[in-house]
C-alpha cells in the first residue's frame, strides 16, 4: 500500500538531480524506482552509530535491522535519501515506518508497500500487480513520469542482473573457484547500494576470476537475514570454511536457482504487461519467512542449496529477535537433521566484530563434521 | 464426520456439561474486598461458560471440523461451516492468568524457539509439544485459520503449527494501512480472498456454503459486539461499575464465541446487570479518583496485584484500546455486503493501521471516558503494540496533558517481569495524579 | 621420562593441564587461577603440571590447548575448541557416555555424543551469567555460604521456593526478598539451585537427553544442583573424581591420539 507523506514533489530525478531512496528490507521492485532514475539504497547491516537514538524511540526487543536503520535514517540526514520506502515485511518495520512518519514528523515522502503474505495465487498476483503500479504512480507524483521506454529498459537491466548472480550462484556452487566469501560477498551485496549497470560491472567482474580451489575448505550452507557480524565471512575464510551456498534473505532468498528457473523465466516473460511480470518475478523469488512461505518450502529449497553445492552442513545464523526467521528454524534444523544432514543453529547480533563464543561454536561444529 | 463422536459430542454439549455445569454454580461466593464494590454476579456465567467451551472442546475431535483461529479472524466465515473453534490466544491468556506461561515457554523453548518470541505463541506450541496445560489437551485441529490483520506473528506461528500437524493453513491476508488512501484497495483484496475461501471451506468441511445460516451468524456477531460496546460504553460513567481489569476477564465470549447464541445471551446478561449497578451508583472501586486508559494486552498473571494497586490509589481502568478492538468495527458488518462488510470490518481494526491513527483513537477514547491517566504495557512479546509506544506517549502528552507510565511486562511470561520494579513505578506514577 | 601427551586448558578464570604416558595414563596434572596475560597462565599450567609428573619439555610429544586462551597454548599446539575436549574427556572417563553437561565459572554447556564418541549436537548458554557459575558465586555471596557451602545448605532444604526471574539482577533482588520474608538459607539455597537447573535442564532438552550422564566443571561440584538435574531430566549423571579438569583431559587423549598418528 503506498501512501507518501506530505512531502514536496521533488522534480525529476538524473543526473543533475540525483534522487536516492533508501529501502528498508526484504523484497521491492527496485525497477520502478530505476525507471524514475532514482538509486536504491537497501538498508540491511549500516555500521551502528554510537551517538544512536534507537534506544530512546525502539522498545529493547527489535532486531539490529530494524535499530541501525533508524539510526541511518535519523540521525544521519545529510547526504542521505530523498526518499524512503517502508516495505511491509514485518511487524517491526511496519512500525517503524509509521513511527517515524506519524510520530516523528519525518519531512522526507515516506512510501509504504504491502506485498502479499502468505499465499501467492492469482488474487495475491493481482493485488501485487495493484501494489506495484500504485507504487509507480506514486513515484509519478513525487519524481515525474518515467520516460517512455525507461520500465522496459529497468526490468531488462533487472533481468541481466538476476541473471549474472545466477550465474555467480552456480560457479560458487560447484566448486573449485579460489574466491573469498568476503570478496563473492562484496560483489554479491554491491547490488543492494549501486546502479544497475554498476552493479553488473562488479558482478561481471567477479565471474571472469579464474578457478582455482583453495586447499581443504568445507563447504557449507548458511541461512539467515545477513551474513553477520561484519567480520564474520573473512573469519570464514580464516577458518577455512567456504560458504558454499546461501539461504540470506538479502542474497540466496533473492537469487532464483536451478533448471526450475528456465521453465519459470519462459512463463513469467510470456506474462504481459510490465507490472504484471514484476510481480511474478517477486513472487517466484526463492521461498522466505517474510513471505509466509510454507516451512516445507523452505526445507526443500535448502535441501536443494547442500545437494547442488555438495555441502557438508547448514548454519542457521539467527538474527536477534527476528521473528520470522526464528519461528521457521526450529522445524528447518529438525527437518534437516532427519534427512542426516548435519545442523548448526546460532543466534548473532549485527556489529563489527563476531565474538569469540560465535567462532567457538563454529570451530566445534566443524570438529564434529564427520 | 462420523457417527459416534458426533453422538459423544453432542451427548457432552446437550446433556452431560448443562448438569456439571448447573452443579458447579453453587461456589462458594469470592470474599467481599474493601477496596472493591461488590463482584459482577455475571463473572459466575462466565466461567461456566468458558470452563463448558474448554471441556467440550476435546470432544469436538472427530464430531465437527475443528479448527485453531487468530484472535481477529473472521470466523464468521467458519461458523457458517459448523466448525468448532479454538483460539489459542485465549488459552494463552488462560495459561498466563494460571502461572503456567514460563513452563509452557519452556517446553516450547527446549524444541529450539527462541526465548525472544512471542510468549502465546510459545505457549501454544509447548502445549502442543507437550499436551501440558490448565484446561487439559486442545483438541488436534483439522484447519488452521489466520489473519495477520493484529500482527505478522501470527502467520509465523500458524506456519509452525501446519508444518507440525500437516494440515492446511488458510491465510487471510490483510495487508497493513499505512493511510485512507490504501482502504479501497486492501478491502478489495481481502474481499476476494474471502470469497475464494467458500469452495476450500466446502471441501475440507465437507459441506456445502449455505448463504442463510452466514448471515445468520453475522448478524449475531455484530449483536454481540455492539453489546460489548455497550458493555464498555458504561465504564463512560463516574462511578465506572467496572473496571478495564474485568473487562480483560469479561472479554473471553467476544473473543472465542462471536457468533454462537452463547455469546450474545452472556453480554445481555452482563449489560443488564451493569446498568443496574449505574443506575444505583454502585462503584467498581468506592474510592474512584482518577481514571485510566490502558495500552495494549493485559498482563494476565498479574490482574489481581496490579488491580488492587490500581485501587489503592483510587485509580479506576476505565478504557483500554485492547478491549475495545472487538468493538471498534462491529458497526460495519452488514448483511446486504457480506463479504465486502466482514473484510471492511476485520482489515481495518486499529492494530492494522497506522501510529497516528491510534493516537487519534486512544484520544478518543481518553476523551471519551474522562481519563486523566495513561499506562501503557510494553509486552515484550507484541512488537506492533510495543514499538512505537514511547512517541505515542509523548504526544498525549503534549496534545492531551496526558500523564503516562510505561510497564515493561508481558502477557504470560512473567520471567521477565520484576513485581517490585512494576509497583514501585506504578504507585510513583498513582502519586504524581494525586499531586 | 617417556615421551608425553599433554592437554592444556586455558580458561579466562583457570587454567588446566593434563599429562598421560604414551598408554594412557594420567602422569600429571595442575589447575592455577588465569592471569589476564593466557599465554603465561598456558606456561605455568604445563609446567606445574611437568613438575608433578616429574618430567621436563623435552618430554612433550605433542600439546593441544582448548578453552577460550586455546590460541595461546605454548609449543605450537593444535587447538581444539572445549565442546570437542570436553566430549573427548567424559568418554575417556566413562566409555559409553552419550551427554555431557558442563557448568564453568563463564559458561555452561550441553553436548550429545554420538555412539562412536562424536559430538552430534551441542547448545552453550555463554551470554548470560545465570546458569554459569558467576550465577553460583553470585548467589553464594548473597547467602553468605561461600561457593563450597551452596551446595551443602541446598541440601538441607526443606521447603521448595520459587525463583522465576531468569536474570541474575532480577534473581538476586528477588533472594534478597526471600531472606526478608523469613526464608532459610537452605531453602533459599535450593530454589537457586532449581532455577539453574531449569535453564541447564533446557540446554539439554535442546541436544536430546540420554543416558550415560556425565557432569563435568566446577558446577558438578554442588550436590544440589546436580541433584535437582537429575530430577527435572529423569536421569543419573556420572560425576568425575575432578570434574574441572575434564577439558584437559580430553585435550590430552587428542595429544595422544595426535602423536600416535605421526608415530604411524
Amino acid at each position: 500500500m503506498i501512501s507518501a507523506s506530505q512531502g514536496t514533489r521533488l522534480g525529476p530525478a538524473g543526473p543533475a538531480r540525483p534522487t536516492v531512496a533508501a529501502v528498508c528490507p526484504a523484497r521491492t521492485p527496485a525497477e520502478i524506482f530505476w525507471a524514475h532514475g532514482i538509486r536504491t539504497i537497501e538498508l540491511w547491516d549500516p555500521p551502528g552509530l554510537e551517538a544512536g537514538q534507537a534506544a530512546a524511540h525502539l522498545p529493547p526487543m527489535t532486531c539490529g535491522v530494524i535499530r541501525q536503520g533508524f539510526d541511518r535514517l535519523v540521525v544521519e540526514r545529510s547526504p542521505g535519501p530523498d526518499l524512503l520506502l517502508f516495505p511491509h515485511t514485518c511487524d517491526s518495520l511496519q512500525n517503524l515506518g509509521s513511527l517515524m512518519r506519524d510520530l516523528m514528523g519525518e519531512p522526507r515522502p515516506c512510501l509504504f508497500f504491502c506485498p502479499p503474505t502468505g499465499r501467492s495465487d492469482g488474487t495475491a498476483e493481482a493485488f501485487f500487480e495493484a501494489q506495484i503500479r500504485a507504487l509507480d504512480a506514486e513515484l509519478d507524483r513525487l519524481v515525474g513520469p518515467a520516460r517512455p521506454g525507461a520500465l522496459e529498459r529497468a526490468l531488462n537491466w533487472g533481468w541481466r542482473r538476476a541473471r549474472l548472480l545466477r550465474a555467480l550462484y552456480d560457479r560458487r556452487a560447484a566448486g573449485g573457484w579460489e574466491v573469498s566469501n568476503g570478496r563473492f560477498y562484496e560483489a554479491v551485496r554491491s547490488c543492494e547500494r549501486l546502479w544497475p549497470e554498476a552493479a553488473m560491472a562488479r558482478l561481471e567482474a567477479l565471474l571472469a576470476e579464474p578457478a582455482g580451489e583453495a586447499p581443504g575448505h568445507t563447504p557449507l550452507v548458511f541461512s539467515g537475514v545477513v551474513p553477520a557480524p561484519a567480520d564474520l565471512l573473512d573469519r570464514l575464510d580464516a577458518l577455512g570454511v567456504r560458504v558454499a551456498e546461501d539461504d540470506f534473505m538479502a542474497c540466496g532468498r533473492r537469487i532464483p536457482r536451478g533448471e526450475a528457473q528456465d521453465r519459470g523465466e519462459k512463463q513469467i516473460e510470456e506474462g504481459g504487461n510490465p507490472y504484471r511480470i514484476l510481480a511474478r518475478r517477486l513472487l517466484a523469488a526463492p521461498p522466505c519467512s517474510t513471505v509466509g512461505s510454507p516451512i516445507g518450502e523452505r526445507l526443500a529449497f535448502i535441501e536443494s542449496l547442500v545437494a547442488r553445492s555438495k555441502s557438508k552442513g547448514v548454519v542457521f545464523l539467527s538474527l536477534k529477535f527476528c521473528e520470522p526467521d526464528l519461528f521457521d528454524v526450529p522445524s528447518l534444523a529438525a527437518g534437516l537433521k532427519a534427512r542426516c544432514i548435519p545442523v548448526m543453529s546460532v543466534d548473532v547480533e549485527l556489529g563489527p566484530a563476531t565474538p569469540a563464543g560465535l567462532v567457538t561454536r563454529i570451530e566445534a561444529f566443524l570438529e564434529s563434521l564427520p | 464426520m462420523s457417527l459416534l463422536p458426533d453422538l459423544k459430542f453432542r451427548a457432552m454439549k446437550d446433556v452431560v456439561l448443562p448438569v456439571l455445569m448447573a452443579r458447579s454454580g453453587r461456589r462458594r461466593p469470592p470474599k467481599a474486598d474493601p477496596l472493591f464494590g461488590p463482584p459482577l454476579k455475571s463473572a459466575v456465567e462466565l466461567r461456566r461458560i468458558m470452563t463448558r467451551h474448554y471441556a467440550l472442546a476435546p470432544y469436538a475431535a472427530g464430531a465437527r471440523p475443528v479448527a485453531w483461529v487468530t484472535s481477529g479472524a473472521p470466523v464468521e466465515l467458519l461458523r457458517a461451516f459448523g466448525c468448532y473453534t479454538v483460539y489459542p490466544e485465549n488459552h494463552g491468556a488462560v495459561c498466563g492468568a494460571r502461572r503456567m506461561g514460563p513452563e509452557l515457554c519452556a517446553e516450547a523453548e527446549a524444541a529450539g524457539y527462541s526465548q525472544d518470541l512471542c510468549s502465546y505463541a510459545k505457549i501454544d506450541l509447548g502445549h502442543a509439544l507437550s499436551g501440558k496445560g490448565p484446561a487439559g489437551r486442545l483438541p488436534r485441529p483439522d484447519l488452521l485459520f489466520c489473519t495477520n490483520n493484529i500482527c505478522q506473528t501470527v502467520l509465523y506461528w500458524y506456519k509452525a503449527l501446519a508444518h507440525r500437524y500437516g494440515i492446511p493453513l488458510l491465510m487471510l491476508d490483510a495487508p497493513y494501512i499505512s493511510g485512507a488512501r490504501d482502504e479501497g484497495a486492501a478491502v478489495s483484496y481481502l474481499t476476494d480472498q474471502l470469497r475464494g475461501m467458500v469452495p476450500e471451506l466446502e471441501r475440507l468441511c465437507r459441506k456445502a456454503f449455505r448463504e442463510e445460516r452466514f448471515l445468520e451468524v453475522l448478524a449475531a456477531s455484530r449483536r454481540a459486539s455492539g453489546l460489548w460496546g455497550e458493555v464498555l460504553a458504561t465504564m463512560k460513567r463516574r462511578p465506572a461499575p467496572m473496571t478495564v481489569f474485568d473487562a480483560f476477564v469479561h472479554l473471553a465470549p467476544v473473543v472465542s464465541l462471536r457468533g454462537l447464541p452463547v455469546c450474545e445471551r452472556y453480554y445481555e446478561g452482563l449489560l443488564t446487570e451493569l446498568s443496574a449497578r449505574v443506575e444505583a451508583g454502585v462503584a467498581a472501586v468506592p474510592g474512584e479518583r482518577h481514571r485510566i486508559l490502558w495500552d495494549n494486552i493485559a498482563i494476565w498473571f498479574a490482574l489481581k496485584p496490579l488491580s488492587r494497586l490500581f485501587a489503592e490509589h483510587g485509580c479506576v481502568g476505565v478504557a483500554a484500546t485492547y478491549t475495545s478492538a472487538w468493538a471498534e468495527t462491529a458497526h460495519l458488518l452488514d448483511l446486504k455486503d457480506p463479504f465486502g462488510s466482514l473484510a471492511r470490518t476485520y482489515g481495518l481494526i486499529f492494530l492494522n493501521r497506522d501510529l497516528g491513527y491510534r493516537t487519534r483513537l486512544m484520544a478518543s477514547l481518553a476523551r471519551e471516558y474522562e481519563a486523566d491517566g495513561l499506562v501503557l504495557h510494553s509486552a515484550r512479546s507484541c512488537k506492533p503494540y510495543s514499538i512505537g509506544q514511547y512517541d505515542l506517549r509523548r504526544k498525549l502528552g503534549e496534545s492531551l496533558g496526558l500523564r503516562s507510565v510505561v510497564l515493561e511486562a508481558d502477557m504470560t511470561d512473567f520471567r521477565i517481569y520484576s513485581e517490585e520494579q512494576a509497583k514501585t513505578r506504578l504507585a510513583a506514577f498513582f502519586e504524581t495524579l494525586e499531586a | 621420562m617417556a615421551i608425553i601427551a599433554a592437554g592444556v586448558d586455558v580458561g579466562s578464570l583457570t587454567a588446566k593441564a593434563v599429562l598421560l604416558t604414551r598408554e594412557g595414563r594420567v602422569a600429571g596434572e595442575s589447575l592455577i587461577d588465569c592471569t589476564p596475560d593466557l599465554k603465561v597462565s598456558a606456561r605455568e599450567a604445563l609446567s606445574l603440571a611437568l613438575k608433578s609428573a616429574g618430567a621436563v619439555e623435552q618430554d612433550l610429544g605433542a600439546v593441544v590447548g582448548t578453552g577460550y586462551g586455546r590460541g595461546s597454548v605454548p609449543r605450537g599446539g593444535r587447538a581444539v575448541t572445549e565442546i570437542t575436549c570436553h566430549a573427548r574427556g567424559a568418554r575417556a572417563l566413562f566409555p559409553a557416555v552419550l551427554l555431557v553437561v558442563d557448568v564453568g565459572g563463564q559458561d555452561s554447556k550441553a553436548i550429545r555424543l554420538g555412539p562412536a564418541g562424536r559430538v552430534a549436537d551441542f547448545a552453550m548458554n555463554d551470554k548470560c551469567a545465570a546458569g554459569t557459575g558467576r550465577f553460583l558465586n553470585a548467589m553464594a555471596q548473597t547467602l553468605r555460604t561461600g561457593i563450597e557451602g551452596l551446595g551443602p545448605a541446598g541440601l538441607q532444604s526443606q521447603a521448595a521456593l520459587d525463583l522465576s526471574s531468569t536474570c541474575t539482577v532480577f534473581a538476586e533482588s528477588e533472594v534478597l526478598s526471600l531472606i526478608a520474608q523469613g526464608a532459610t538459607v537452605p531453602d533459599i539455597a535450593h530454589a537457586v539451585h532449581t532455577a539453574m537447573a531449569k535453564r541447564l535442564a533446557g540446554l539439554v532438552r535442546l541436544v536430546g537427553a540420554a543416558e550415560p550422564a556425565v557432569f563435568t566443571g566446577g558446577g558438578a561440584l554442588n550436590g544440589d544442583l546436580v541433584g535437582c538435574l537429575q530430577s527435572m531430566l529423569g536421569l543419573r549423571f556420572l560425576i568425575p573424581e575432578r570434574p574441572q579438569m575434564a577439558g584437559a583431559l580430553g585435550a590430552a587423549h587428542l595429544a595422544l591420539e595426535d602423536m600416535r598418528r605421526t608415530a604411524g
